[in-house]
């Protein structure tokens, strides 16, 4: 399938997989989410290319230049989600993913992807955690432009912690609309820098997909808004979009009754 | 193997014996052969070591040394896999006494040689393991990539369980046992090779001549060199599914510098 302004050489005339019909994201499968050992799960959408039924699916997985696994997925009308849990312990780079197909009783690929970016599944698509000693600090919320904004929880109780922020949603509740609100409003102030497509694997670019699935109208034109109160309501707005379905004030509030009870 | 007179008992290092080796390594580090003694009395040292869970014996009428670290890899692989503990195994304690007991015969050398870093004789994993298997010895110096792969009785072992025979070519430098040799340095770092045996199928079928030396030139970086061979895959694997492909075809889309 070819995009406008695409032109671009591809061996055997394989088809080259629009980035908008193939997504990973990666998910901790442990409960120490320091631990970089992933389940990985995949979102397709080969509709449009026309591979045969039987052509073969399969997923390269690779973490800097040392780590990759390579995962059969099935067929193109029967695939499954990689069953292997990746594990990457040790490894700092970013975890990357490539799809291909291969026509049955051919070794050359019909359709590929290109490296892409595996996107933390959930909430650390947009925040990542960190472990520092914090003293009798529990938390902290940091944005570095060169960085993924982190939380960054004292390493004291890293494991508590870091289960907490996996699944206590009275704890994430308390904590991550704010950062939510705090990390749009920093792309607002610095001018919406690196939003873009072509600055995909940046942090500034996930926020910015995140804000457009999330408010599409209103995303689209906050970038020539001059008005700062509009763009304060609009970063408010998508931390409240990221609670509802969450229920965290609900929550929180059932967890005082309890407790006053 | 039962024990008999001519065997010798594998040891593992404890915390204390690894700290000591430890400084005996980093203390000479760069050191000639002549100008240290080998501490060969640590070996049976009992304050420093301890036995397997599974005690094994070396046959020291087939493996009182070997011409290199395939047949190394080869023999420790065949005499302990089936037994090792996961600590023994990705711990510390095993390799290193191995590795003590093989200094003299196969990993230091007299003429010009100089003791190397001391990953080259503790394993030394990303810190992520040291702290699992509780480690004593970590790295002195700022680790930017652990070298695990790099050690002298580890690697040739897990080379060995990898690629069988296949392991001959990445695991021989040319100089001898002695040097862990810049092809193995190269592509033993790249773990995910294991998970492609075609690769290191075709490579062994292409620089290891019937009559076992080398192809010519094959350790150079030119056309037709291993150097070269690596790249060369990976702009394979770019259009190819290497997973499904038969020797030959791989070989036929290397193309004719390869042959």
């Amino acid at each position: 399938m070819r995009h406008r302004g695409e032109l671009r050489y591809s061996p055997f005339k394989a088809q080259i997989i629009h980035h908008d019909h193939f997504t990973a994201l990666s998910s901790q499968a442990n409960d120490d989410i320091s631990s970089n050992i992933l389940n990985i799960q995949i979102e397709l959408d080969l509709d449009l290319y026309n591979f045969p039924d039987d052509s073969e699916l399969s997923l390269m997985v690779k973490c800097g230049a040392e780590e990759m696994v390579h995962v059969d997925l099935g067929t193109v009308i029967h695939w499954k989600q990689p069953s292997e849990v990746f594990d990457f312990g040790g490894a700092t780079s970013a975890v990357k993913v490539r799809l291909s197909v291969t026509p049955k009783g051919v070794t050359h690929y019909e359709g590929y992807t290109d490296w892409r970016t595996c996107f933390p599944g959930k909430l650390e698509s947009l925040i990542r955690p960190a472990y520092e000693d914090l003293g009798q600090i529990i938390w902290l919320f940091r944005i570095n432009e060169s960085d993924w904004p982190t939380i960054v929880l004292n390493s004291k109780a890293s494991q508590t912690l870091a289960m907490m922020a996996a699944h206590d949603d009275i704890f994430i509740g308390q904590i991550f609309p704010q950062c939510i609100y705090s990390g749009f409003l920093h792309i607002a102030k610095n001018d919406f820098q690196n939003i873009n497509q072509e600055n995909e694997g940046l942090w500034e670019n996930a926020w910015w997909r995140f804000a457009l699935e999330c408010l599409p109208d209103e995303t689209e034109s906050i970038s020539s808004e001059e008005n700062e109160a509009e763009v304060d309501r609009w970063a408010k707005e998508l931390a409240v979009q990221f609670s509802k379905s969450r229920k965290f004030y609900d929550k929180f509030l059932k967890s005082l009754n309890k407790a006053g009870n | 193997m039962s024990k008999s007179r001519n065997t010798k008992e594998i040891k593992i290092f404890n915390k204390e014996g690894l700290i000591k080796l430890r400084d005996f390594y980093n203390i000479n580090k760069k050191a000639r052969k002549n100008e240290f003694i080998i501490p060969i009395q640590w070996l049976d040292d009992l304050n420093l070591t301890e036995s397997l869970q599974t005690p094994k014996y070396i046959d020291l009428d087939k493996a009182s040394s070997f011409p290199n670290r395939f047949e190394f890899g080869k023999y420790f692989y065949n005499l302990l896999n089936q037994d090792l503990d996961d600590a023994e195994l990705n711990g510390q304690g095993l390799w290193e006494w191995l590795a003590l007991y093989y200094f003299d015969s196969m990993f230091s050398a007299s003429k010009g040689w100089k003791l190397s870093r001391y990953d080259n004789y503790i394993y030394l994993p990303h810190k992520k393991l040291r702290d699992q298997y509780n480690m004593p010895v970590s790295p002195n110096w700022v680790e930017n990539i652990p070298t695990p792969h790099r050690h002298c009785t580890r690697g040739p072992y897990l080379t060995f369980e990898s690629f069988g025979k296949d392991a001959e070519l990445l695991l021989n430098a040319q100089a001898g046992p002695h040097v862990f040799g810049e092809i193995a340095e190269q592509f033993l770092a790249r773990r995910w090779t294991k998970d492609f045996k075609i690769i290191w199928k075709v490579a062994s079928q292409i620089f290891i001549l019937p009559d076992g030396s080398r192809k010519p030139g094959w350790s150079s970086s030119g056309f037709g060199s291993l150097r070269r061979f690596m790249p060369v895959i990976d702009s394979i694997m770019y259009s190819h599914n290497i997973n499904k492909m038969k020797t030959t075809e791989l070989k036929n889309e290397l193309g004719a510098e390869f042959i």
